[in-house]
């Protein structure tokens, strides 16, 4: 019994990590897609933006080295106008955690990777 | 019914094809048999194969430095027959074995090519000799025999890959990767989030030593250096004496699969996403270090652009 219990948690937790790096991979490349798809971001664009901004928000708990964060670093500092007024449509939590994004975004700016 | 029995049938005509195309040779020395296609450093060997051992070779496929990867099954000696039971095994066949057919086909054996005995494509004299001054030029090219940390001798398998196999298993990159262990969480914030310094931690992991001034330094690099960002990070590598494998004709293309990446090399990458850059150090189990430790390095991304697989020349 105790065997058939390690085996199912075992199963599970496989089945977990692997829906976390599929789902974290399928973000990466919409969010990635997005950016290299609107250089320019406009108000047509403010929709699908916001949505952006909350997958994000979604996987960040999984994306251990940021990857979908500096994904949207080029544009946001292209359409910062425009990624606040996405985010100024979030609800208080969520606009709480790409608040953090946002910060690290300028820090990474100013300061780099050395 | 009928349907199955047509399949069952056209499966075994399949199964029977293959078998007439495997090709059974013997090998002209003694060869390193590795449980991967990477054909440097002593982490994947199983075994060795003795001179004139006879094996099957299953699949084969071409390496950048015009060698060939072989898939093989141990036919004889019998006492490595239970290597097979780790299969896939792989040995490394050599550009000059190629060129010259260095692996017979023996005998009684099956023949793919259908000419083996076939005496107008047998080397004259004057090809044969010059055959055997290749073979003689290429084994005098390559580097000696390396003994590693376990005092086993491992054979080397292509040109560069003595100086690769003894910087992999040098005591700099112990340490380093000792040290990288350590500290595996010092490129998370105090929410434990990548704090985005992959270059400083590279940097760190090099010396041994943090940016701060902690660690025993005196690694790789006598201590941490300041710097610009990762993507200038070879111009900076090279000025300590590393040199980037991808200017080295044999591994240009080896180093686009992980699985060849040596151990304790760094990795340089450029990226579409901003103008920085990525650095990441390879480590023990295919582990990546830059801060934290992941196992998927940038190399499998498509937003990032490797620039340099630097190892260090004179470890």
């Amino acid at each position: 019994m105790k065997k058939i219990l390690i085996l199912l948690i075992t199963l599970f937790s496989m089945i977990t990590l692997t829906a976390n790096a599929s789902e974290l991979e399928s973000t990466i490349g919409e969010v990635s897609a997005f950016v290299q798809a609107h250089p320019q971001i406009s108000d047509a664009e403010l929709d699908r933006l916001t949505v952006i901004l909350q997958k994000i928000i979604l996987v960040k708990d999984i994306d251990d080295s940021r990857e979908t964060t500096f994904t949207i670093f080029n544009s946001y500092h292209r359409n910062k106008s425009y990624y606040n007024k996405a985010a100024s449509q979030l609800s208080a939590e969520q606009k709480k955690q790409i608040r953090e994004i946002f910060n690290f975004l300028e820090e990474f700016k100013k300061n780099g990777n050395s | 019914m009928r349907k199955f029995v047509q399949f069952l049938l056209f499966a075994y005509t399949m199964l029977l094809t293959f078998t007439a195309l495997a090709e059974t040779v013997s090998i002209p020395r003694a060869a390193n048999v590795r449980s991967s296609r990477t054909f440097y450093g002593n982490e994947n060997i199983l075994d060795q194969l003795p001179k004139d051992a006879q094996v099957e070779i299953i699949s084969r496929r071409p390496l950048a430095s015009g060698a060939d990867a072989l898939e093989i099954k141990i036919i004889s000696p019998a006492d490595k027959v239970s290597l097979n039971e780790k299969k896939p095994i792989y040995i490394w066949q050599s550009k000059t074995e190629i060129k010259n057919n260095l692996f017979k086909t023996e005998a009684g054996l099956s023949c793919p090519s259908g000419d083996c005995n076939d005496a107008k494509n047998q080397p004259n004299p004057v090809e044969a000799l010059r055959n055997i001054s290749l073979t003689i030029e290429e084994e005098a090219s390559q580097p000696p025999e390396i003994t590693s940390s376990d005092n086993t001798t491992v054979k080397n398998d292509g040109p560069l890959s003595g100086k690769i196999q003894a910087y992999s298993n040098g005591p700099e990159i112990q340490k380093m990767i000792a040290w990288a262990r350590a500290n595996n969480n010092i490129g998370r914030n105090r929410k434990g989030e990548f704090d985005g310094y992959c270059y400083r931690h590279v940097k760190e992991a090099l010396a041994t030593k943090t940016r701060a001034g902690v660690g025993p330094g005196n690694n790789l690099v006598p201590s941490w250096y300041a710097s610009g960002n990762a993507i200038t990070g070879g111009k900076d590598l090279k000025a300590r004496g590393f040199v980037n494998l991808l200017d080295q004709e044999p591994y240009k293309k080896d180093m686009q699969n992980p699985q060849n990446i040596p151990k304790g090399a760094i990795l340089i990458y450029s990226t579409v996403n901003h103008g920085y850059g990525h650095a990441e150090v390879k480590l023990d189990n295919d582990d990546y270090f830059f801060g934290i430790t992941t196992k998927s390095p940038k190399l499998n991304n498509k937003n990032y652009k490797l620039l340099g697989v630097w190892i260090k020349d004179n470890v």
